[in-house]
């Protein structure tokens, strides 16, 4: 059937019997979670949408520690989120897979924050990463990495990117086994708990496991060597960049041999070798920044070998590849000539192609408290401290009240800051998954510290931006199939000292605006809480 | 053969993707196909590119390579020359989804765009009131793209069988809606003499 990679990596950990999955919205994983979501009941495995990434990430570990397989699943700034449990369980030794998708976004397609290359985080780790080029790979990598896990007991991450996971291709369905969602846990002192008197054998142990991972892919299928006419020139390439390589090949004409990379850690190092030993250059292709690049320059220096390396000095570390850079550095390397159209300016002929800056959608109460905001303060004088949201397109025009805007939950971190340092009157646009998410510390952070930025939290009840994905404060009609809670914000904000009111943007617009011009002049900080639901509430099955 | 279909969120580029998809698999055919939508549910720009072809490696077109343009909007359609060649075909509904930094965005625009530096050969360009016929035939534009559909495959721009391609909607539309989408291929089927070639 047709899969995107997302799907296809759902489809290779129900074929490898997972029982337990969670995760936190975010684009380019979002289809992950979305899939799983629909389909559990069907499957009979435990799917969660956890507060956040970090959260997930434990309770997969929980899970795994147990005996039940699980599989945690985010975007890049999502691992960074979980940055803090993963280099631990690194380190323990799962009872049953644990299988971690990591997903970034070269292009930033979909990411404001940054084009973060978390391989750059990954190496830290020590654990076998996998990274597919298209749907079938994503399938057949999730199903080896569940069977690896289980058999070195330790972790194993897949890393995608956008040009992988949002590709269709059509992928075999195999046999779907019965899950094991319950499992016992038996103690094991040393295998699960991170102590000073412990943790260096047991990173010696993990470091230990770099051969033994490598000897073991060396008896499977990944890292194939593509044998061509030109002897003593090659490629290198790894996740769509090989796809790119291909084509360009095919397009140039040009017979070459390809060493292609599928597991970033540990790398293929005595093929790798092989493969250089009688090679006069080489190109070595691969997303973001050129660390597989490094790695082939050592391994040239440390063999006393000639072959000369290229890569990020035809090819940016800058956006994503595309079939264009990848044939232009292609020719480049091998000395030849090719035509490309050129791009075309986006203004021609006084026509301008304007791009769509994204916008709320009909009938959105967003809409609504940003002009409340706009008619009650001074844009100029306020400092807006933005968060991530669907509220971030504040940013955009017309609106263009966001000053600043980081990462989820920073807005109460920055607004305190800023309302320590300056007697610069500072409102913070917070959302209700992004409190839930991370926000709650910097809330905490404002009382126990006392400033007094005003808190405006765009309460639509959903995590709108990647889906339409249930959270703790989803109404309970909204999520049958997920969570028992429905946390109201007031309260949450009410145990930790933080006066707030409650008001419906629409239909009380006129007060919020009042309630806004009262509360900015406040000596305490305080929130007012825009309730009303997103008007796609409860649709997402809708949502790709 | 290279197909890029383009338009706004909401639009249905995904669900022709899917009915291509099920379609060529029907039909036991190699394809590979790349989407993009970050935001596009907020008004956004979304495109795929859809490859039916055995030696296809990678799932982007590249530059100049574009067999077919199926182009939902009309600012998208013009955004998507850079992919296409003398060669191109363009099938584009005659529509805009407004955006405020734009005050419109017609007919006359995109021809402008796409025939500049005589890129495009203009017996390659069509354009179909698909949003105009599906609202008022079906009450609903939402259609617009499988009339699209049903336009290209009577123009032979579609190398799939109709059964392949009603396979298709059937395992990609709500089992409520593929009446109606059936319908709206038909129509665009028929719909030839009331497309203008530009």
């Amino acid at each position: 059937m047709p899969l995107l990679g997302n799907e296809a990596i759902v489809l290779g950990a129900l074929e490898s019997g997972v029982g337990f999955v969670s995760t936190y919205p975010g684009t380019p994983a979002s289809e992950i979670g979305n899939l799983f979501y629909k389909i559990k009941e069907i499957y009979r495995i435990y799917m969660e949408y956890s507060v956040n990434e970090i959260v997930a990430l434990e309770a997969a570990a929980g899970a795994a520690y147990s005996g039940v397989r699980a599989l945690a699943a985010m975007k890049h700034f999502g691992a960074n989120v979980a940055m803090d449990a993963l280099i631990p369980i690194a380190h323990t030794r799962p009872r049953a897979g644990l299988v971690i998708v990591i997903a970034d976004d070269p292009g930033c397609h979909s990411s404001a924050q940054s084009e973060q290359d978390s391989r750059v985080f990954i190496e830290n780790l020590n654990l076998l990463t996998l990274e597919p080029s298209d749907p079938s790979e994503a399938k057949e990598f999730t199903k080896l990495a569940f069977k690896i896990s289980e058999k070195f007991q330790k972790a194993v991450i897949i890393r995608t990117t956008t040009r992988v996971v949002h590709q269709t291709a059509a992928v075999k369905v195999g046999e779907i086994p019965k899950s094991k969602t319950k499992g016992v846990f038996l103690k094991d002192l040393k295998r699960f708990n991170i102590a000073p008197d412990l943790v260096l054998s047991q990173k010696r142990e993990l470091l230990a496991l770099k051969k033994p991972l490598e000897n073991y892919l060396n008896k499977t299928k990944l890292n194939p060597v593509i044998k061509g006419r030109l002897k003593n020139i090659g490629v290198i390439a790894s996740g769509v960049g090989y796809l790119y390589c291909l084509e360009s090949l095919k397009n140039l004409n040009i017979s070459l041999a390809i060493l292609k990379i599928d597991s970033f850690y540990p790398l293929p190092t005595e093929k790798i070798i092989r493969f250089l030993e009688n090679k006069k250059k080489v190109l070595v292709i691969e997303e973001v920044i050129g660390l597989i690049e490094e790695k082939i320059r050592a391994e040239v220096q440390r063999n006393n070998f000639k072959t000369e390396i290229f890569g990020k000095n035809l090819m940016e570390p800058v956006d994503e590849l595309n079939p264009e850079r990848v044939i232009k550095a292609l020719a480049k390397f091998l000395g030849k000539k090719i035509k490309i159209s050129p791009v075309r300016n986006e203004i021609s002929n006084g026509i301008s192609l304007v791009k769509r800056t994204p916008r709320f959608c009909q009938g959105c109460p967003y809409w609504s408290i940003f002009s409340a905001l706009k008619n009650a303060v001074s844009s100029k004088k306020v400092i807006f401290s933005g968060d991530i949201g669907c509220y971030m397109i504040g940013y955009f025009p017309p609106f263009e009240l966001q000053d600043i805007l980081l990462c989820m939950a920073a807005s109460a971190g920055v607004s305190h800051g800023i309302s320590k340092t300056t007697g610069q009157k500072v409102i913070a646009m917070l959302g209700d998954s992004t409190l839930f998410h991370a926000g709650i510390p910097g809330l905490l952070n404002i009382i126990n510290n006392n400033s007094n930025p005003l808190i405006i939290i765009f309460d639509n009840g959903i995590t709108a931006m990647t889906g339409r994905q249930p959270h703790p404060g989803t109404p309970l009609k909204f999520k049958e199939h997920d969570g028992k809670a429905e946390i109201k914000i007031e309260k949450l904000l009410q145990a930790i000292g933080m006066k707030s009111i409650v008001l419906d943007p629409v239909r009380q617009n006129k007060i919020l605006e009042k309630k806004i011009k009262e509360f900015i002049s406040k000596k305490e900080a305080a929130a007012i809480i825009c309730r009303r639901p997103c008007v796609y509430i409860g649709e997402l099955e809708k949502s790709r | 053969m290279n197909i890029l279909i383009t338009g706004v969120g909401g639009q249905g580029v995904i669900t022709i993707k899917k009915i291509l998809s099920y379609a060529s698999i029907k039909e036991d055919r190699f394809f590979r196909a790349s989407e993009l939508h970050g935001l596009s549910q907020r008004g956004g720009s979304v495109n795929v590119h859809f490859r039916l072809d055995p030696s296809a490696h990678s799932p982007l077109i590249g530059q100049g390579e574009v067999d077919l343009i199926i182009g939902l909007d009309l600012l998208e359609a013009a955004r998507a020359v850079n992919f296409a060649s003398a060669n191109s075909i363009y099938l584009v509904n005659d529509c805009f989804i407004p955006f405020f930094q734009l005050p419109a965005f017609v007919k006359e625009d995109f021809l402008k765009i796409a025939k500049r530096d005589g890129r495009a050969n203009a017996k390659n360009i069509f354009i179909a009131e698909a949003a105009k016929i599906c609202r008022e035939k079906l009450k609903n534009s939402v259609f617009e793209g499988i009339f699209l559909l049903g336009f290209a495959f009577s123009k032979k721009l579609i190398p799939l069988e109709e059964q392949s391609l009603m396979f298709g909607i059937e395992k990609s539309v709500p089992v409520k809606f593929v009446k109606q989408n059936k319908e709206a291929f038909n129509l665009g089927k028929k719909s030839i003499t009331l497309c203008s070639r530009s």
